[in-house]
Parts: C-alpha cells; structure tokens; sequence
C-alpha cells in the first residue's frame, strides 16, 4: 500500500502575520500627495510585524521585487520609503505597493501579502 | 433707588467682564488623523490535505485586520502551488468562519471573497482522489493570502 506522506505542514510554530499603511495614496482625496514633478516618486509606508517572533519581508512594486525589508522583531513598525517609477508624463497612473512575509522555510503554506494602491501623476510642462 | 442704581451697575458691570471674558476664549482642539490599517494573522499555518478516503480534515486559520468603515477586506488566493503528485492542479480551498458556510476556492480558478475584521477563517484544502492514486511522497499545497481593506 502506498504511504502517502500527508503534508501537516509542522512549520515550527512559524506563523505570518502583518499589517500596512496606507493603503492607498493620493487619488480623488488627496490629490497633492499623487503629484510630482520628477518622474521617480517615493512613497512612504508604514509596515508593522504583528508577529511574536522576526520576520522579514519583500517589497514589490508592479509585481516586481524590488527587495526586502531589514528584519522586523516582534510588534516592531518601519517606515519604508519605496521609489516609485511613473511611467508617462501629465497622466494618471496606478501603482502598486506590496510587502509579502519571507518563507523561514520551503514547506511553508500561506505567506501573506498587503499592498498600497498609489494614484501617481508626473507633470511635466 | 440707591439700591436700584447698585443693581443695575453690578448687572452691567457683570454682562461686561463675561463679554470680555468671552471674547479672550480660545478654543483647543485635538485632532488626528487615523490611518487606515490592513493586516492579517495566520493563527495556524498547518493543515492536512483531505483526499476521498479521508475522513478527517485539519484546518489553517487566520484573521484579518482593518479598521477600514465596511469593516471588512477582500482576501484573495495567489500563487496556488500544489506539488507535482497533485496532477492538473486538481483542488481546492474550502474557506469559512467555524461552524460557519464554507466558500469553495478552486486552486484552477480561484476567486475572492469578503472577510470581516477579526472574524477567525478557517482553511481546509481538499483533493477529491482517492489517496492510493496519488503517486507518494509529500503532497503538499502552497499559497499567498493577498488581503486588500477597502
């Protein structure tokens, strides 16, 4: 009889878990914060390990990563400052800003991942 | 009279230092603004896959966090992995609080569902074969839990 090895994923009592802030920027309500008159944006946010234990975790700006944050002990938060490349000029763009809990091992099950959604409009004259 | 004229000096001199009182008032006002938070935690992130002869399923959980008006947040299943001996990524999620009705996440085409603020989730994940067809070694499922507050 076949033995199947089930996956009970024993992760050592890893467990993922943090939060993000803002959650957009600019847009319809504040439209100041999606100006700029360079073509590279920074966006602040504030990111925040609600896990007992570190954790580190990617950056990731349009689906790609951009690289990862310093590791995070329990409860700590950072302000990370993210460039951000607008692509056209006098045209409103949308971004996307993600952090994505770092795997401490490959048979982990769930990573999770919150993003910011950044409305970004570069003028140009 | 003298009296009358006693009164009537108290009174206006009384009016006067309230007016003038009134207007050296300054108000003090404490204002912040609260910034929306999206987050989440995974209370266990271990669980059993259940495949047809199995007769008991062992859930992960987690709990999202927002302070968000609706209460609530868009939780979505990216980057669904099973492993190779769970051919044609045949599986899915089943999602729900305890107790509570379960939504269906296939792994194929999975969709997203609402979740309320602090409301513990529990995930099954579930192979509808039978065991014996599945080719040994671990058989193992992963997943990013993308959360989006509104």
């Amino acid at each position: 009889m076949k033995k199947i090895a089930f996956i009970t994923l024993c992760l050592f009592g890893t467990l993922y878990s943090h939060s993000q802030t803002p959650i957009k920027f600019g847009g319809e309500e504040n439209k100041l914060d999606s100006m700029s008159t360079k073509q590279i944006k920074t966006i602040s946010i504030n990111l925040q390990n609600l896990n007992t234990y570190s954790q580190q975790y990617y950056i990731e700006v349009d689906g790609q990563v951009i690289g990862q944050s310093n590791m995070l002990i329990a409860k700590q938060s950072i302000k990370l400052n993210i460039p951000v490349k607008i692509n056209k000029e006098n045209q409103l763009e949308v971004h996307n800003i993600c952090t994505i809990s770092i795997p401490q091992s490959d048979e982990e099950l769930f990573k999770s991942k919150i993003c910011t959604k950044a409305y970004l409009y570069w003028i140009k004259q | 009279m003298k009296n009358k004229i006693i009164l009537t000096s108290s009174i206006t001199l009384s009016l006067l230092s309230s007016s003038l009182f009134a207007n050296q008032n300054k108000n003090i006002t404490f204002e912040t603004n609260v910034l929306p938070v999206c987050g989440i935690t995974i209370e266990k992130s271990d669980g059993g896959i259940k495949f047809n002869d199995t007769q008991s399923k062992e859930a992960a959980s987690f709990t999202v966090k927002t302070n968000s008006k609706k209460g609530q947040a868009t939780v979505s299943f990216n980057n669904i992995n099973p492993t190779d001996n769970i051919t044609d990524k045949d599986g899915f999620f089943e999602v729900g609080k305890n107790k509570g009705r379960l939504e269906t996440i296939d792994w194929k085409n999975p969709k997203n569902f609402d979740v309320k603020h602090d409301e513990k989730q529990e995930i099954y994940a579930l192979v509808p074969k039978y065991s014996s067809s599945i080719i040994s070694g671990v058989a193992r499922v992963t997943t990013t839990l993308q959360v989006a507050c509104n």
